[in-house]
């Protein structure tokens, strides 16, 4: 699938900044099944400074310094992406998951070792006694690795109530799963958590899903907005995409902005200003399939 | 424990096994003997009061000294002879070398955990391993420019390295500072001991910092990066500093532009080429690592990745810091320097490994349990909790994480004499060690920081800076000199100075420390007026509306508060409201406090004098103001206290500061304040149609006026004349048309010399002020008057008032706008 993307981030401060800086985690990263097809960011006021780079995790970074006082802060990603996420293998198929534990404990070689950077706690997926009980029931000794993660996935959509008002950035994991309430990012902790907990590696996805208006299709929770999925390392086959907010195994109608431990790795917009006093944050994103 | 200290008896610095005094000390102990009678005693008391000295010229709160006033410095210094020396030297100069090649790898390639000679969990797990500095970690040789190691020597007299320190070794200033007090105080010992002088050290350490400049066609910018004077250990800063050469800053003395660091300063941005950070890892750049940091500096790593600047020791360097990593460390030397470690750390055991974790299961009682990675601080806090609630407490959690634990073997520290006034008493030690990197190797500072910690509960875990210090002997051999100066570094450092430079924080501290200086003042005038009134035989009509205006003053200046003006018609109880606005957790307490934390602030800025007089005069205004005195007298005596003591602060202002943009800054504080008030005075009074003659004299005291207007005019008390003093006589000192022309003059001064051109917003709204001052209907106020020009009056200072605010936030803008204080803002997950 082809998409247009627009993501557009608009803050407006109480008092004027004199001098700020951004760090932006919002370039659609070029993997081999997505496609950047074009990219742009574009700020209102226009930046002192901008400069990419990449970040620790390969993802596109932005930075930007405003010089100049400003009372509002516009930044807008535009970008067309073609994408169509590798079918996993069948979930029978993948090796059991304990065998998986084990080898990434030792990590004998490169990728195991690159994706065992993703099996240690974060600052965001702290270990939690409540939450491996909660996965341990889908981790039935030898079941295999992408079966348990579908088991879990599919139960993580049944048990928790997805509620925009329940939770906030801040809310901590452990709240989230007493509440059994929450949002896409917090679906995705808790599902790293898990993983995690089993001695599995997982990692945060940011990104975006596909905007359907109601008359052309199922409505994706995400859409409108910034989404969060979680990606498993299964040997053999690689990571493998899973959307736990939509208990759904990621195609093509998610859009990869980067990747990280946790949200705290890739958060889309990062910034330091002086002064400013209160800001409202407005954003507005859309995903249209390019027919 | 106690079964093995009985098997091997603790090691004693001074007097061996069999009750001899060791080689060396001798000589120390025959000098010390040689001193007349109570000469010992005199000495520590005079090496005591230095320290006090020392600490109050530098320490940022001299209550908490007055605190603690046990002993600190203990006279008599800690011995290492010269072959010991050489044996830890090179001990500690191997281990300098392994954390050097260890960070080159753990921030580079990892070849270390693919060959597994480091386990992942170590590096991954540990939340010292700072992703964002991996790509800003230097490409080496030579990285790791400071390393310093916290050392203890068991029974047998073998050292061990109780921890190691990668990033702000605390102790080198209070080391030297060390020797400089004892040199003073007890100057014979020196002769009797061929003592290696530490001066040099920071010779070689000043060239070295400067050797690090990227660039090298100029005589490099260097700054030693404080967290600020709430830092325990800020006094060392300030000191080092001066002994390096180079400039004492915090992270809101910086910025960022272009991937280019800058000191601000008043007049322009001055660049930084290396900084020796006495900061923290992770509180380095609030937008790459931790996002609530208020002392980094936003874009330091941009940066240092742009290569523009060098910062040591290099961010990230705490990863090898990591308990968890020493029982890798021999292993490491292997492998990474082909050498067999010399100096060896105090043994442990990580709990990630399953066999170590079965051990500490079997014996838990054999071994302590530390965190695995957190912080010194954290780290202490656990320690603490473990030996309260003992093993079995924690076991649930080590098991949850056996990765995140170590197990450290239990140590009995060495011992060394303490002089007390009873004797001498064996205390434990632990020696802190500093070396630099200069050129291709590391060098040792010929001494040390020996901390004799306070009461030791279970054993020495690290070192703290609470608790009484020595100073560190290193004795020569033969061969070398003592005495003389060593041979100095060949490389010469142009010397710079930036005294006309000044600060932009500190230009914004002084213009508030103006302002609130002045508002004591006025604060003290009113709440003297009001207690005059109060105290007279008779609390009359004509007290009681002369109070009433006072009272909304002081409500609008937030003096006193809303609630005040209930107790209008009960003196006494008054009286008490009035008493307890001067104490607790009042305004003026606060305006107190701020007074106290800007000069703080501005240590370095005012002259010993005025420093006093701020400390001093002040605190003992505000000692007497805040004694909840009952009766009036005592607390007029107080107010006219506190007037004295501002009036002193603004006469030495006046007379001991030179006329740069500092004294300036402070005098426009003090000048827009007293205009505030002025304002605030008049609007208040001028609106009063009753008995004028009565308001007129109130303003006339509360703005000091009186003997001027009596002087001139003679007569009875009239609208016109009285409010043309106070407003618009432009020859009045206390009066608002004074304070706006001053302000005006330092304004101009400040742009000429600052080159401010183009748009200043700040002139205007003080020559708007000026304009409609001047151009009141004074003369159309006599009876009968006009009532609309009266109103008019009273409009024109309000808007005085208001104008006057509104060019504190413009000159703010203008000249401090950068000492705001930054915050970090998330991105509020747009939840869908």
């Amino acid at each position: 699938m082809r998409y247009d993307v627009r993501h557009r981030s608009t803050y407006i401060y109480a008092q004027p900044v004199d001098l700020s800086h951004h760090m932006l985690k919002l370039t659609p990263r070029a993997l081999g099944f997505q496609s950047v097809l074009a990219s742009a960011i574009e700020t209102n006021p226009s930046p002192a400074f901008m400069g990419a780079a990449a970040d620790y995790f390969g993802n596109g970074v932005t930075f930007l310094a405003l010089t100049e006082p400003h009372d509002r802060l516009q930044v807008e990603m535009h970008a067309t992406v073609e994408v169509k996420f590798p079918q996993p293998p069948p979930a029978e198929t993948t090796p059991a998951w304990n065998s998986v534990r084990d080898a990434l404990r030792t990590a004998p070689d490169t990728d195991l070792l690159e994706a065992s950077e993703f099996v240690y706690e974060s600052p965001l997926t702290p270990v939690d006694a409540e939450i491996a009980a909660y996965a341990a029931p889908s981790f039935p000794p030898d079941r295999p690795l992408l079966a348990a993660a579908l088991d879990l996935n599919q139960r993580i959509h049944r048990d928790f109530i997805f509620d925009g008002n329940a939770t906030l950035v801040s809310t901590p994991l452990s709240e989230v799963m007493k509440r059994r309430r929450g949002v896409c990012q917090d679906f995705a902790h808790l599902t790293l958590a898990a993983h995690r907990a089993m001695g599995l590696a997982a990692r945060y996805i940011s990104g975006y899903i596909r905007t359907y208006h109601q008359q052309d299709g199922p409505i994706l929770a995400g859409a409108d907005a910034s989404h969060a999925w979680v990606s498993i390392y299964c040997p053999g086959a690689g990571w493998v995409d899973l959307d736990p907010t939509n208990d759904l195994v990621v195609s093509e109608e998610h859009i990869v902005l980067a990747w990280g431990r946790d949200y705290g790795d890739i958060s889309p917009i990062r910034g330091v200003i002086l002064g400013g006093g209160e800001h409202t944050l407005d954003v507005a994103v859309d995903v249209v399939p390019i027919t | 424990m106690d079964a093995l200290s009985a098997q091997e008896p603790v090691y004693d610095e001074m007097v061996n096994g069999t009750g001899s005094v060791r080689s060396g000390w001798q000589s120390l102990i025959g000098a010390f003997q040689a001193l007349p009678e109570g000469a010992v005693a005199e000495r520590a008391e005079r090496a005591r009061s230095q320290y006090q000295d020392v600490a109050i010229a530098y320490r940022i709160d001299p209550d908490q000294l007055r605190a603690d006033g046990e002993q600190r410095f203990d006279l008599l210094p800690m011995l290492v002879s010269a072959q010991e020396w050489t044996t830890l030297e090179s001990g500690l100069r191997q281990r300098a070398l392994l954390f050097e090649a260890m960070l080159a790898d753990l921030y580079g390639p990892q070849r270390l955990l693919r060959e597994g000679l480091v386990p992942p969990a170590l590096v991954f797990a540990n939340p010292r391993y700072l992703r964002p500095c991996k790509d800003a970690f230097p490409a080496g040789p030579a990285t790791v420019h400071a390393y310093a190691a916290d050392l203890i020597r068991l029974p047998d007299g073998s050292w061990r390295v109780l921890a190691d320190r990668l990033q702000a070794p605390a102790g080198v200033g209070f080391a030297l500072q060390n020797r400089n007090i004892l040199a003073r105080t007890a100057p014979e010992i020196f002769r009797a001991c061929p003592v290696l002088r530490i001066e040099p050290f920071f010779e070689i350490w000043q060239a070295a910092l400067s050797r690090l400049a990227p660039l090298q066609d100029r005589p490099p910018s260097v700054a030693v990066l404080t967290p600020g004077p709430f830092n325990p250990a800020f006094f060392e800063h300030v000191y080092l500093a001066r002994q390096l050469g180079a400039a004492l800053v915090e992270g809101a003395d910086l910025t960022v532009r272009d991937r280019r660091l800058f000191i601000k300063t008043l007049g322009s941005l001055q660049p930084v080429d290396v900084v020796l950070r006495f900061l923290e890892d992770d509180f380095c750049d609030p937008l790459e690592l931790r996002g609530d940091s208020v002392l980094g500096v936003a874009g330091l790593l941009q940066a240092i990745r742009a290569g523009s600047v060098v910062v040591v020791n290099p961010l990230g360097s705490n990863l090898v810091e990591t308990p968890a990593l020493r029982p890798f460390l021999p292993g490491l030397g292997d492998d990474l320097l082909g050498e067999r470690l010399t100096l060896p750390t105090v043994a442990t055991e990580w709990l990630g490994d399953a066999k170590a974790l079965a051990r500490w299961e079997a014996n838990p009682e054999g071994a302590i349990v530390k965190p695995a990675f957190s912080s010194p601080r954290e780290e202490q806090a656990f320690v603490d909790r473990y030996f309260r609630q003992g093993p079995r407490a924690v076991a649930a959690e080590i098991r949850a994480r056996p990765h995140a634990f170590i197990t450290e073997e239990r140590v009995e520290p060495s011992t060394i004499p303490v002089w007390t006034p009873q004797g001498l008493v064996p205390r434990p030690l632990a020696l802190r060690v500093f070396l630099v990197r200069a050129g291709s190797d590391f060098v040792a500072m010929p001494g040390g920081f020996t901390q004799i910690p306070q009461e030791v509960k279970g054993p020495i875990t690290r070192l703290s800076f609470v608790g009484m210090s020595k100073d560190t002997w290193v004795l020569a051999s033969e061969r070398e000199p003592t005495g003389a100066a060593q041979a100095a570094p060949s490389v010469s450092v142009a010397i710079r100075r930036q005294a006309d430079e000044l600060r932009s924080r500190s230009a914004d501290d002084l213009f508030w420390l103006g302002r609130y200086t002045e508002r004591l003042d006025n604060a003290a005038r009113l709440l003297r007026a009001t207690t005059l009134r109060l105290a007279v035989d008779h609390y009359g009509h004509g007290q009681k509306d002369e109070v009433g205006h006072l009272l909304r003053i002081l409500v609008e200046g937030r003096i006193l508060g809303p609630s005040a003006s209930e107790h209008l018609t009960d003196s006494a109880s008054l009286l008490l409201t009035i008493a307890s606005a001067c104490a607790g957790e009042s305004t003026l307490n606060q305006v107190f406090r701020s007074v106290q934390r800007i000069s703080q602030m501005l240590r370095d800025r005012l002259s010993n004098d005025m420093w006093k007089v701020v400390w001093n005069l002040l605190r003992d205004a505000r000692e007497r103001l805040s004694a909840q005195h009952q009766d009036a007298d005592r607390l007029l005596a107080a107010f006219d206290n506190l007037i004295g003591a501002v009036a002193a602060f603004g006469g030495m202002a006046s007379e001991n500061m030179t006329r740069g943009s500092a004294w300036r800054f402070l005098d426009v504080g003090r000048r827009l304040e007293r205009a505030v008030y002025g304002a605030s005075v008049m609007k208040e009074l001028a609106g009063w149609g009753r008995d004028s003659e009565s308001a007129l004299g109130l303003g006339l005291e509360l703005c000091d006026s009186s003997i001027t207007y009596r002087k001139r005019y003679l007569g009875a008390l009239q609208v016109g004349p009285v409010l043309d003093l106070i407003l618009a006589d432009e020859s009045n000192p206390r009066g608002i048309a004074f304070q706006l022309r001053v302000i005006t003059q330092h304004l101009n001064a400040l742009a000429a010399s600052l080159e401010r051109m183009g748009e200043r917003p700040e002139h205007a709204i003080v020559e708007g002020l000026l304009k409609s001052i001047r151009g009141l209907p004074l003369n159309a106020l006599e009876p009968p008057g006009d009532p609309e020009a009266r109103e008019r009056v009273v409009g024109t200072l309000a808007q005085t008032r208001a104008g006057l605010l509104e060019l504190s936030d413009t000159i703010t803008r203008a000249y401090f706008s950068h000492t705001l204080v930054s915050h970090s803002i998330g991105y509020e997950w747009s939840r869908p």
